[in-house]
């Protein structure tokens, strides 16, 4: 970033002495090496392609690079280079961007229009009166800053329209409606906020009420929200404003001390704060965007309102899908389909992915940082409508599930049988073992077995069954018939969440009994950790995986006891602590032996540190999308000939006919690099975003 | 933790400074030997799932380059760059040519965008185009996904034929027509010489007269064999042949 800031001040101090409204021109910089040589001496002013060409450059700010390449291949090159200087400076009014970037004033303004319209850059004022002008009469000053979840909305446009739309038609039964609602969704997504009554005027061909019944589902599933003013203020400025308010309203005169000052200005804020965070939901709840049409008796959006996309309700969907995947891994398929059965049901009412109060100043003090996760935790249990149990899911479950059979509560009577003949298949009665064991007193006394004449599995498996039952209060296990015929029983249901809440990994746990909630803040700490191993296993392979895991579960280890955990060479050891180290998987203590620190006198001892791996994780993955969306358009850029021949209108549709066979051939290239280029986008948004996110 | 002593930090601490009984060549020796090569896991094909996001995505994509809020580039085009497509001459093929920003004509730029005022600083409003009062907001339909890419199957089959070969399968196609034409003739219309080349030459006028006005890629009508030539068969009687 230093070297961005120092390219940045140079060039600016070198214009300083010429500088015009327009563009001046500056001797050739060796160093520049500028794509389309034009014959002139102007050379590039901005830190645009220069650097990028500059792969350690690229490297210093992952999610500038990512954001400026995304940008630059939606909305071209100013919006790139005003969100890249965002980005790196934080915060600018419009004249600073002028001055920095060398464009003139009235581009930057349409640039922050279009990138402010579709919440890619939000804005404060300077006083944060709530109005444009001062107490004096002068203008206020406005700060623009980046707004990460309007370029996410662009990064995932593609995973929203197809998802959403296959989330509310999953068979291709209404074909129209589903075409109307990806119609819908690219739409809002494209103009970044709409208003129903446009989209209705201007599609003549469909019913209004069909369209306003589309509009009408996602407001209530909340994946569209009200498009207030308050989506265009960053959440750290809200919040500093209402903590400042708060506390500048305390009389200075008062008996309080500082600290409780404070105390009670950041609780008074923080209840502000989440009041105006949530109020879109709240908005909903009284019923202002959902309205009743006079004429038709059936519900509409509100004419005044206007849409946009909630991406934070997005991100819950995402949540549920990594679980599901992560259910179906680890617990099996039926489990999994159970589970997202429930996920579907309390999703909307979840706790979100991220709460709003982690993007303040509160999360540097330690004890709210506490106070929060704990208030989380609670929320999850506690918050109405997270809560399910077996006949909600029996009830939503889907009628192409059938669950019979796949519960085995007790044994057979064949399979006692064939316990008894001693020709049983010993991976099919593990009750049968305990029988084959001699029980020892502390006496030394060996209990004999029981003669073949007594049949003693039935009454053993009884005692065992009844231990279980006592354990675990299964009352539900006794009503669980193998012959029952219905596909979707309660008590088959019920064992599978039970598997679910009582497996090596917990995706669910009991609030009461036969109540269930998901407990999102240990459940995802676990998928963050199982998808990091398993990335570990697939690049550096089972021997890293191996020797993470001893590391972690031991937590400090020197290398002798990691040899003895581990069961490997020293010499294989190191290698594979040596790769894991450079992709900051391990971290090395150091225990000086002597008072001088000699090295050949020290210890080195192994740890992990999850929240450093994670973060370097998805930096790496961060740089590698950005990788592809830069290679993409590189791609583009060099057939940019072929590409504009065949888009034109007289060849669109005859290209086998119009076209060289070569340049098909070449056309076809470029379409397969490009499909495969975004799947692979696709693919490493799904990992990234769990570190990311959620 | 210091690492001044330790190596110079974690990625060179295996490099230098290694603990007593250790080498540099122990981890070095052992790179030819039985550390076991990772084979790094390959993409799988594209499921249809991941296609449609990837065509949803391109398709939003295109929506936006061709939008009212597409910025451009910083540098404005060098004179030359603006003369290699607007240089003041008409072209026929103009009208074919995809402009960006014209396509959706009545809502081309920032101006005419119907904007929500309250949502924006003020600072903005005067490249907003507040006077503009009639706006419109230009919806775009949703493209059918496949007709982002040009039919891939027809593609996979004729990708590679030379043109030589596409000529070659243009000429059996035709001895096919003309061998279905003269079998339909024989059973149903007595041939009679003179009408039939009559009707030939009508057929092949017409088929010259379709080349004229529609195919000017079409290599063969340059490269006439002969079949056309009517002077062998007009009856002068006068004149010897040549």
């Amino acid at each position: 970033m230093s070297v961005i800031d120092n390219i940045i001040g140079n060039t600016m101090s070198e214009i300083e002495g010429s500088k015009d409204s327009g563009i001046s021109n500056l001797p050739n910089d060796p160093s520049n090496t500028t794509d389309n040589n034009s014959g002139s001496n102007n050379t590039e002013l901005f830190v645009s392609t220069n650097c990028i060409n500059n792969v350690e450059l690229r490297t210093l700010n992952p999610e500038a690079f990512l954001y400026s390449e995304l940008i630059r291949s939606f909305l071209g090159e100013k919006a790139s280079e005003v969100i890249k200087c965002l980005i790196l400076k934080g915060r600018l009014t419009f004249r600073e961007l002028s001055d920095r970037l060398n464009i003139d004033l009235k581009s930057i303004k349409e640039t922050l229009v279009s990138l402010v319209q579709l919440r890619c850059v939000s804005y404060m004022d300077s006083d944060g009166a709530g109005s444009n002008i001062k107490k004096n009469g002068n203008t206020n000053k406005f700060y623009y800053s980046y707004n990460e979840e309007g370029l996410l909305i662009l990064l995932y446009s593609g995973d929203i329209i197809t998802n959403l739309t296959n989330y509310y038609y999953e068979n291709d039964d209404d074909n129209d409606e589903k075409q109307l609602m990806s119609e819908i969704l690219h739409n809002v997504l494209s103009f970044g906020s709409l208003r129903p009554r446009d989209f209705v005027a201007n599609n003549h061909n469909v019913s209004e009420s069909m369209l306003q019944s589309l509009f009408v589902r996602l407001v209530e599933d909340k994946f569209f929200i009200n498009c207030t003013p308050l989506l265009y203020i960053p959440k750290i400025d809200l919040w500093n404003r209402l903590y400042s308010r708060e506390y500048n309203s305390i009389p200075k005169n008062s008996a309080l001390s500082d600290l409780k000052k404070r105390q009670q200005s950041k609780d008074k804020a923080k209840d502000k704060y989440l009041q105006l965070i949530n109020q879109p939901s709240s908005v909903n709840e009284n019923q202002n965007i959902i309205v009743v049409d006079t004429k038709t008796s059936l519900r509409k959006i509100n004419d005044d309102i206007s849409l946009t996309f909630n991406l934070p309700r997005y991100w819950k969907f995402k949540r549920s899908q990594h679980i599901v995947q992560f259910a179906a891994v680890r617990a099996g398929y039926l489990p999994s389909v159970i589970l997202e059965t429930a996920l579907k049901i309390t999703e909307k009412a979840s706790p979100d992915v991220k709460s709003p109060l982690l993007y303040t100043e509160l999360v540097q003090e330690l004890n709210e940082l506490e106070g929060i996760t704990d208030d989380l935790k609670l929320h999850e249990e506690n918050q109405p409508g997270v809560l399910f149990n077996a006949i909600d899911i029996s009830k939503h479950l889907s009628k192409s599930i059938d669950l019979r059979g796949s519960i085995v509560t007790k044994l057979t009577s064949r399979q006692l049988r064939t316990a008894n003949n001693g020709t049983a298949d010993n991976t099919d009665n593990d009750a049968e073992q305990p029988s084959k064991k001699r029980l020892k007193t502390e006496d030394g006394f060996v209990v004999p077995p029981l003669p073949a004449s007594v049949k003693p599995s039935n009454d053993k498996n009884n005692l065992e069954n009844e231990n279980y039952e006592d354990e675990h209060d299964d009352d539900y296990d006794d009503y669980i018939d193998d012959d029952d015929q219905e596909p979707h029983s309660v008590p088959i249901i019920n064992a599978h969440l039970k598997l679910l809440a009582n497996g090596s990994v917990e995706f669910i746990k009991e609030a009461k009994p036969g109540m269930y909630y998901v407990p999102y803040s240990s459940l995802i700490p676990c998928l963050k950790t199982y998808t990091y191993d398993t990335l570990i296993q697939a690049t550096l392979g089972s021997s890293a995986f191996r020797v993470l895991r001893c590391i972690r579960e031991n937590r400090l280890v020197t290398e002798k006891l990691l040899n003895n955990l581990a069961l490997m060479r020293e010499k294989d050891i190191r290698s594979v602590l040596s790769s894991l180290a450079r992709y900051n998987g391990v971290e090395i203590q150091e225990l000086p032996r002597t008072a001088d620190r000699s090295a050949s006198r020290s210890v080195f001892l192994f740890r992990t540190n999850n929240s450093r791996a994670f973060n370097f994780m998805k930096s790496n993955l961060c740089w590698n999308i950005a990788n592809l969306i830069y290679r993409l358009e590189n791609l583009k850029n060099e057939n940019s000939t072929l590409l504009t021949k065949a888009q034109r209108e007289d060849v669109k549709g005859k290209e086998m006919e119009l076209l060289l066979t070569s340049e098909i051939n070449q056309l076809k290239m470029v379409q397969e690099r490009q499909l495969n280029s975004i799947t692979r986008i696709d693919r490493l948004l799904s990992l990234w975003e769990i570190f990311k996110q959620l | 933790m210091s690492f001044r002593r330790g190596g110079g930090g974690g990625s060179r601490g295996f490099q230098s400074n290694l603990p007593f009984g250790l080498s540099y060549s122990d981890v070095g020796s052992y790179k030819n030997q039985e550390i076991p090569t990772i084979p790094l896991p390959v993409n799988n094909p594209i499921t249809n799932y991941e296609k449609d996001i990837s065509l949803s995505y391109i398709n939003f994509q295109e929506t936006m380059k061709n939008g009212p809020f597409h910025t451009g580039d910083v540098q404005p085009e060098s004179e030359l760059e603006r003369l290699q497509h607007d240089d003041g001459i008409e072209r026929y093929s103009d009208r074919y040519l995809n402009k960006n920003k014209n396509i959706n004509k009545s809502c081309a730029s920032i101006n005419e965008h119907p904007f929500q005022l309250e949502l924006f600083p003020q600072e903005l409003y005067p490249v907003m185009g507040i006077k503009n009062k009639n706006k419109i907001l230009a919806l775009s339909k949703l493209k059918s996904k496949d007709d982002i890419f040009f039919n891939n199957e027809e593609a996979a089959n004729i990708a590679g034929l030379t043109m030589l070969e596409k000529l070659k399968e243009l000429a059996e196609d035709e001895d096919e027509l003309n061998n279905n034409n003269n079998n339909n003739g024989n059973g149903n219309n007595p041939k009679i010489n003179g009408q039939d080349d009559i009707e030939e030459d009508d057929e092949d006028d017409d088929f010259d007269e379709d080349d004229d006005e529609n195919d000017d890629y079409n290599g063969e009508k340059y490269f006439d064999n002969g079949e056309d030539d009517d002077y062998g068969d007009e009856d002068d009687g006068d004149e010897p042949a040549f």
